[in-house]
């Protein structure tokens, strides 16, 4: 499994191959052998491609890394491949329901249906077993239905929310909301 | 090879910057007991230590601990809820430390409080270093410095399975698997504290103030008549030229720990079980954010996957079925380099989260994987529907793999730990090798307020069937005391006052606790896997 590095909006594949001799990186399918070797100075590095040896200097940030090399900057993101496959499948967006994690009631809903969400945001809480649980947002997506209202109870699975993707125009969809949510 | 976890977290939200404050000042409560626990004595307890010319404990260990190098001090706290908080840490400090390039238990007395006489929890503290001796084949370095049992409470520390003689056998069983043992003797060692230098390998016993006897002077004369001075009874003169009790005088505290120190480079350096190791890495995501996580309610749920990006090398984890019981988050990561398999909890324990637990527990064990359990559980659902589902015996399933699992187990306790969930998630009751608590852990049967209200309800019955009528007001004056004892006995602070882990700790220190522990538990080999029966 490798890695795609993104430089100047342009996507490369890199893997690591392992001969005792000869090339040590695949990118982009073609083998070349480099080395990197630390500097003194922080950040400092020298890197050695095919006879080549050229100085530069690293920093990072988590996955971005930053590399001066003659005189210029690059940015340069690591993408984890399966996370890029992920991403990609995911990019194609569409409606998405949220379902009850346990059985329980509603303490709070905290969107409605036309808001646009990003990832992470409030959607509502709910009480099970004596304990306060946040549904949030898996995704940037606009809010297309909120199945149940402050009070109601629930059972385990019963839908929440429903989801769609903020680009589409939002069409009504009534789906089936009658469905394990109940009116509060 | 894994992926990095992202947060949904909103460092500028009013939930962050509330909780922020709830948890900074409950771990500012928590430092100052431990400031107070370590360093605060009565003037006059150490006018006498300076009298004796003793240096004090902690500056005893610093002195023997490689420069620069970490020490995991075990349950600061212990006692801190006993005998009027006199017994500061339980009168002994433990922890593990380098000594000479080798990873060691240190067990210390501290003869700033009441001459370093043993409390019984401070023999529960003793046996619980010396169980994790044993666990963990750590080599103990033993300062002895204890005028024996605290007499007034000596029924509640002698006789049974784990008092003071489970000390002793715990020490014969070191010598045993041949773990070697040290003790420097800075003090007196009377009576069942003689076996400690006895039964250890090597002893330094220091000219003047060090002294070992089975009886004491007053109980010489007491017994026989014999009027003897101490250092004539049992002295550095006498047991290293003519009793052969210890092996080495010493005529200062620093010769003796120095002395120390050749002797632990003595000892050869097994080598240590292999797991799956990568180069260390810190957090991508900043470990200091937990404080803003983790709620100022016992009642609002956080995403246990907050946690673990902010303990685990790199925020690196691979999810183990992400879609599948969803209130059990499991997965590996690695910690200071090592691999392990984390289970957390993310809501009550279901029929699919249980068989998720067990399922992913027997992985680990298999692949030879050490497991950590992030407790944050509130309990298995109730309710018909589960009790048909079969919830008790996917309960039973998870609590028997792990139970059986031979791999080491650690657990944190990270917010609340309430009924048989503290079962499943390797309570103390399950042998994990070690167990570290956050200052805002609970624990207990159940939460405060239903137990507040199951007693009540009780009570209030009965005494209608007596044919009493209860006022409204009655009934609080039955719940209030209830509530109020219930919220001291399931506090952090009173579970590590008795053993039930071993320590509190700062959430931003739990990756260092974790590879410290989890370094110490690979120097006993892995058991090959085995299971009891399942109820299928």
């Amino acid at each position: 499994m490798g890695y795609d590095f993104v430089l100047g909006g342009e996507s490369h594949t890199v893997h690591p191959i392992h001969e005792p001799e000869g090339p040590n990186l695949r990118i982009d399918g073609q083998p070349l052998r480099a080395e990197l070797v630390p500097g003194l100075a922080r950040g400092e590095f020298f890197l050695e491609v095919d006879g080549r040896r050229e100085r530069l200097f690293l920093a990072s940030e988590g996955d971005v890394h930053f590399v001066h090399w003659r005189g210029r900057t690059h940015r340069v993101e690591a993408i984890n491949a399966l996370e890029r496959a992920r991403r990609a499948a995911s990019a194609a967006g569409g409606t998405e329901v949220l379902r009850a994690p346990m059985p329980g009631t509603v303490v709070e809903v905290a969107t409605r249906a036309g808001e646009d969400v990003v990832a992470g945001a409030l959607l509502m809480t709910i009480e099970s077993m004596k304990l306060q649980t946040a549904i949030t947002s898996p995704r940037d997506a606009r809010v297309a239905e909120v199945f149940v209202s402050p009070g109601a109870t629930f059972d385990q699975g019963a839908e929440l929310v429903r989801l769609e993707s903020a680009e589409d125009e939002g069409e009504a969809d009534p789906g089936d909301p009658g469905k394990g949510g109940q009116p509060g | 090879m894994m992926r990095r976890m992202e947060s949904r977290i909103d460092p500028h939200s009013a939930a962050f910057e509330r909780f922020r404050e709830a948890n900074l000042a409950r771990v500012g409560e928590f430092r100052r007991r431990q400031q107070e626990a370590r360093f605060e004595r009565p003037q006059r307890d150490l006018d006498r230590l300076a009298h004796h010319g003793k240096n004090f404990v902690r500056d005893r260990i610093e002195q023997i601990l490689d420069p620069g190098t970490p020490f995991l001090e075990l349950s600061s706290l212990a006692a801190n809820s006993e005998y009027e908080g006199q017994s500061r840490s339980a009168s002994v400090v433990t922890g593990i430390g380098i000594v000479s390039g080798r990873e060691v238990m240190i067990r210390a007395d501290d003869p700033s409080i009441k001459a370093g006489a043993w409390y019984p929890l401070t023999v529960k503290k003793n046996v619980r270093c010396l169980d994790i001796a044993i666990e963990n084949r750590l080599p103990v370095v033993h300062m002895c410095d204890s005028a024996g049992g605290f007499l007034p409470l000596q029924a509640e520390m002698f006789a049974d399975r784990t008092s003071a003689g489970r000390i002793f056998r715990n020490q014969s069983i070191l010598s045993k698997m041949g773990v070697p043992q040290l003790s420097l003797v800075f003090g007196h060692c009377t009576a069942g504290g003689a076996y400690i230098p006895s039964l250890s390998d090597y002893a330094v016993i220091l000219r003047g103030n060090g002294g070992i006897f089975l009886g004491g002077p007053p109980l010489v004369k007491a017994a026989t008549g014999e009027i003897v001075d101490a250092d004539t009874l049992g002295g550095a003169d006498v047991h290293t030229q003519v009793s052969g009790v210890a092996d080495y005088a010493a005529n200062s505290e620093e010769e003796a720990i120095l002395l120390g120190r050749e002797i632990v480079a003595q000892w050869s350096r097994p080598e240590k079980t292999t797991i799956e190791m990568r180069e260390p890495e810190p957090p991508l995501h900043d470990p200091a954010e937990l404080y803003g996580i983790i709620p100022d309610d016992i009642k609002i749920q956080f995403d246990m996957r907050e946690v673990i990006a902010r303990i685990v090398d790199g925020s690196y984890f691979h999810e183990y079925q992400p879609d599948y019981g969803k209130t059990l988050v499991c997965g590996y990561a690695y910690v200071w380099g090592h691999k392990v398999g984390i289970l957390g909890n993310n809501g009550v324990l279901f029929n699919d989260s249980s068989l998720k637990g067990a399922h992913f527990i027997e992985l680990c064990d298999k692949n030879r994987t050490p497991l950590v359990f992030l407790q944050n559980i509130t309990g298995f659902m109730v309710g018909r529907e589960y009790e048909a589902q079969g919830i008790c015996k996917d309960g039973a399933k998870f609590i028997m793999t792990q139970s059986g699992a031979s791999v080491p187990k650690f657990t944190i306790m990270i917010n609340g730990s309430f009924g048989a969930g503290n079962y499943g998630m390797c309570g103390r009751a399950y042998d994990g090798r070690f167990i570290f608590s956050w200052p805002n852990h609970q624990i207990g049967i159940m939460g405060a307020e239903q137990a507040a209200n199951t007693l009540a309800d009780v009570k209030i019955r009965q005494l209608e069937r007596a044919g009493q009528k209860l006022s409204e007001e009655d009934v609080r004056a039955i719940r209030e005391p209830v509530i109020e004892s219930y919220a001291i006995e399931s506090s952090a602070y009173y579970a590590t006052s008795h053993l039930w882990d071993d320590g509190i700790i700062d959430p931003v220190d739990t990756r260092n606790a974790l590879g410290v522990a989890i370094s110490a538990s690979l120097g006993a080999p892995i058991e090959e896997p085995g299971y009891g029966v399942l109820r299928l």
